[in-house]
């Protein structure tokens, strides 16, 4: 009878393990360890990560990646359709879309490799479908197509990046446009478009045009971060000339003509900044954020900005996270994020090792990265900064999402690898109702990309002027998922997920090799089914094809934080049992192994109790 | 065969099927995705395609020490044992050839075991493999024996409780905060590595970094280094180094065959390895001599003190 106990509850575990495999196999066996039938009893369910290549890099550009080659493909934004009709179809599809700098297989005049790509993806009841993927018409000028960023309107796609080829012909960067079909993916003519359709429509042109007065119009301007205020119009955070934050917005017509409603200066002192803008749809106000400084790394602080959106007037703007150069203390990318009525910052204070810093803020010192809530009544602080919330600390991204089976406000801290060669996590930080900042809890460490690659390979011979580079990681959280509570349907227990494009390796070959960078969707599960525990998985390119693994593993446990979760800064706990990610990372993924081994082990007990044998 | 019941005979075989069948289908996706062999100096922590030992001796473990010796021991020391039992290669060495009690032991000392899973599970790639997803269930399989057992000795692992044998002071002496990157050039390449030279200031962190600019709080990459950072606590990296999860303690300290902690040498491990890798993966670093002497001195005090039974008890 032990030896049937034996055979049972290793064949058991195998069984669900099988099942696994199956579901990661996107189906290939019939594990009856798996779905609703699973889980006779069961309700906790294995979360694993939908990753799947969605433009490969490793056959673009020159073979070796160097000063202007681009890396394959780098700098990635990206972004769902939230225009009202897109929304009222999220019951059986949602439009995904990225853009991206690319590396070309010839250089263009300026001898740079970099020119701008899109592609387009949708997300159905049954799973991502991969759309057109959209090289750019090769623009001119070093630096063609950089740091682009891409916003839907009802008709078209938006595009917008930093490109030398504008009205201005003078080597400096502006922001441009291109504007493609939402339903085909051609460029589309711009009315007011003097270039015609294979390159864009100077965007700084287009404000003088509209009315709106613009110092040093031929000056370098760089966009950086954009949101939808409505379904045709936008704010941009925009860095102007290496030295100023600027915000501005502009609409987009019903024919594509596009109109700059305003641009407004909020600092002047502000060496490379990096505007980023957080909006809530309907409020009168948005909000700003970016370093200040006069030299880098950053040596004043970080500036938090109230702004008018109809008029882009500051409303409140001040000093919300100190430098103190004194003590070796700087600020570092301050990513913003909409929280209701408070916004989040996710920044990293740093240090200065050497005075070798090539003005782009690396001087050989270290980065811990930080979390703070601010009220948007004041900007005054809500708590403490909740210190390294990242699973790495460089150049970590954030956004704002719902988190659990209660849609609980939530800051989602987005990290990846410095050699390209490791995973991209993604570390959920609870926002509690009073606006304070949960403990970083190792059950919620999702793993967003098997391969990672933040400003490693895309710095690899980096370009003029002043060595510049970025390649860093972020998402979007709160994209619905039309398979959500269908039978058959594509994560039948997944609200919504935490999108994002990673640029990483292809897989080991182009990590060994150290080739390119390609570009992985990912959808990261990140609310579910009321009453549903949940423990983090792992990633494959069929998650979601069948309904996640179940096991009636202890629940209770699921989804809390231990009460060990949070950093012990300074000490260790007693039991020894910390709580760091990577060992978060993985310990999660080893827990939920262990809940399926539990899962057997309980079968074992049930099979014993069935045929009567006693344990 | 009393128990064993058509249904459930029917399962097994169903069951059986579907491991073969998925099982083999993974087998050869891992294959494949490890074409690429991990390099010297990454753990990535990913699965490789080595293929399982799912067999079992069909003896009844009456609890987890028994299913340990009858079907995770063979399973270890046949993937393992190479390397990391007595006599091996690597570190630590928590093997002892054929013996399964002794191993049981080893592998708590080493705090290989918690509640929530096994650092077994969790290890990547390294100079060897990580073990296939179901060498990794037989071990969580085991785990939750020893859960449901009691989990009496998952505190009692050496390491855990070996925090209290550092010295700070010894610590501090090391001068890790002046630990830094070296960058490959063509005078450095004693390895004669193809893919060996790094440019100058054109790759992360290669070239006279401090290890802290990757390593401060950065828990993903399973090693802890903020000294030197001035905006973290002073001793955030000599009290975060006493921890064995994640695995910031064994850079320093690992158990020998007799359940003792020694040295690990983890840091001289992973600087030998990134003198063999290729440029622009971790990158390379050497630890100067006087250094490495006073870091020998740091772990040789400490583990003196566990053995004189002053500390980590």
């Amino acid at each position: 009878m032990k030896k049937t106990r034996h055979v049972s509850l290793l064949v058991t575990a195998l069984v669900l393990v099988a099942a696994g495999h199956a579901y990661a196999e996107g189906g290939n066996g019939t594990g009856g360890g798996t779905g609703g039938g699973t889980g006779a009893g069961g309700n906790t369910v294995r979360l694993d990560s939908r990753v799947q290549l969605w433009v490969s890099g490793d056959a673009r550009g020159p073979a070796n990646v160097g000063k202007n080659t681009g890396a394959g493909i780098m700098d990635a934004n990206f972004t769902y359709d939230t225009t009202a009709a897109a929304k009222a179809a999220y019951g059986t599809e949602v439009l995904l879309g990225t853009t991206y700098t690319r590396s070309a297989n010839q250089p263009n005049g300026n001898g740079s490799f970099m020119q701008g790509g899109f592609a387009l993806a949708k997300l159905t009841d049954k799973g991502v479908q991969i759309g057109n993927v959209v090289d750019l018409p090769a623009l001119d000028g070093e630096r063609a197509f950089m740091r682009p960023l891409i916003a839907f309107t009802p008709k078209f796609i938006v595009l917008v990046a930093a490109s030398e080829d504008n009205d201005s012909g003078n080597g400096n960067p502006k922001p441009v446009l291109f504007l493609a079909d939402k339903a085909t993916g051609a460029l589309v003519n711009i009315p007011g478009n003097q270039r015609g359709i294979n390159k864009p429509i100077d965007l700084v042109t287009v404000a003088q045009q509209s009315g709106v007065n613009v110092d040093n119009p031929n000056d370098q301007r760089g966009p950086h971060k954009i949101v939808s205020v409505t379904d045709d119009s936008f704010l941009v955070g925009m860095q102007y000339n290496n030295q100023a934050q600027e915000v501005f917005r502009f609409t987009i017509g019903a024919d594509g003509r596009p109109t700059v409603n305003w641009l407004q200066r909020y600092s002047n002192n502000a060496v490379h900044n990096r505007p980023q803008v957080a909006y809530t749809p309907g409020a009168p106000e948005a909000y700003m954020t970016a370093v200040e400084c006069n030299a880098q790394p950053a040596n004043i602080g970080i500036r938090l900005t109230k702004l008018d959106v109809n008029t882009g007037k500051p409303l409140a703007s001040q000093i919300v996270v100190k430098a103190d150069p004194n003590q070796n203390r700087y600020v570092s990318e301050p990513h913003i994020v909409d929280l209701g009525d408070k916004v989040g910052l996710v920044y990293g204070i740093t240090s200065k090792a050497r005075n070798k810093a090539d003005g782009n803020g690396h001087a050989g010192g270290a980065n811990v990265s930080h979390a703070s809530v601010f009220s948007k009544a004041d900007l005054a602080p809500v708590g403490q900064p909740l210190v390294a919330p990242a699973n790495y600390q460089r150049h970590p991204g954030a956004f704002a999402m719902k988190y659990g089976p209660d849609a609980q406000p939530a800051i989602g801290v987005i990290s990846g690898s410095s050699t390209g060669t490791a995973k991209g996590l993604l570390q959920v930080i609870p926002v509690n109702p009073d606006g304070t900042l949960g403990a970083k809890d190792p059950l919620k460490v999702y793993t967003v990309s098997t391969y990672s690659d933040v400003a490693n390979l895309q710095a690899r011979g980096k370009r003029n002027p002043n060595n510049q580079a970025k390649g860093f990681i972020n998402g979007i959280g709160d994209v619905p998922n039309p398979g959500f509570d269908k039978p058959g349907g594509f994560y039948p227990e997944v609200r919504t997920f935490s999108f994002s494009t990673v640029t990483g390796y292809s897989g080991p070959d182009a990590a060994t090799k150290g080739l390119k960078e390609s570009l992985w969707l990912s959808l990261v599960p990140a609310t579910w089914k009321q009453g549903l525990s949940t423990v983090p998985g792992g990633v494959s390119d069929s998650a979601g094809n069948q309904p996640a693994a179940r096991t009636d593993a202890p629940v209770e446990e699921a989804g809390k934080p231990s009460s060990n979760a949070k950093i012990a800064l300074g000490g260790t706990d007693s039991s020894g049992c910390n709580t760091s990610g990577a060992a978060g990372g993985r310990g999660a993924s080893a827990f939920a192994l262990v809940a399926i081994a539990i899962a057997a082990l309980r079968r074992r007990r049930n099979d014993a109790e069935r045929t009567g044998e006693v344990s | 065969m009393r128990g064993l019941g058509s249904t459930f005979l029917l399962a097994v075989a169903a069951a059986t099927a579907v491991l073969v069948a998925a099982c083999g289908d993974e087998s050869m996706r891992l294959e494949r995705k490890n074409n690429g062999k991990p390099t010297p100096s990454d753990d990535p922590a990913q699965e490789d395609g080595t293929q399982a030992s799912a067999s079992t001796d069909g003896t009844q473990p009456a609890t987890g020490k028994e299913y340990f010796a009858t079907t995770v021991f063979p399973m270890l020391a046949g993937k393992c044992g190479a390397c990391h039992a007595a006599g091996g290669s690597a570190q630590p060495s928590w093997i002892a050839n054929g013996d399964p009690a002794k191993t049981y032991d080893l592998v708590y000392a080493n705090s290989f075991v918690t509640p929530t899973g096994s650092r077994l599970v969790d290890k990547g790639p390294h100079a060897g493999p990580a073990l296939a997803d179901d060498e990794k269930t037989i071990v969580l399989a085991w785990v939750t024996m020893e859960v449901k057992d009691g989990a009496a000795k998952q505190t009692n692992g050496v390491l855990e409780k070996f925090g209290s044998c550092l010295d700070q002071a010894a610590f501090t002496a090391i001068g890790l905060e002046k630990l830094v990157t070296t960058r490959r050039t063509a005078q450095n390449n004693a390895n004669a590595v193809q893919g060996w030279e790094e440019q100058a200031n054109t790759c992360t962190g290669c070239d006279n970094t401090p290890c802290r600019a990757c390593h401060s709080l950065d828990d993903a990459t399973g090693f802890v280094l903020a000294l030197g950072n001035p905006n973290l606590p002073a001793n955030i990296t000599f009290e975060e180094t006493k921890k064995v999860v994640p695995a910031y303690l064994q850079k320093y300290v690992t158990t020998g065959q007799d359940g003792k902690p020694v040295a690990s040498n983890g840091l001289a491990r992973k600087s030998d390895a990134t003198r063999k890798d290729k440029a622009y993966t971790h990158p390379m670093f050497v630890i100067p001599p006087d250094m490495q002497t006073r870091l020998d001195a740091f772990v040789t005090d400490a583990v003196t003190k566990w053995a004189a039974g002053t500390c980590g008890k």
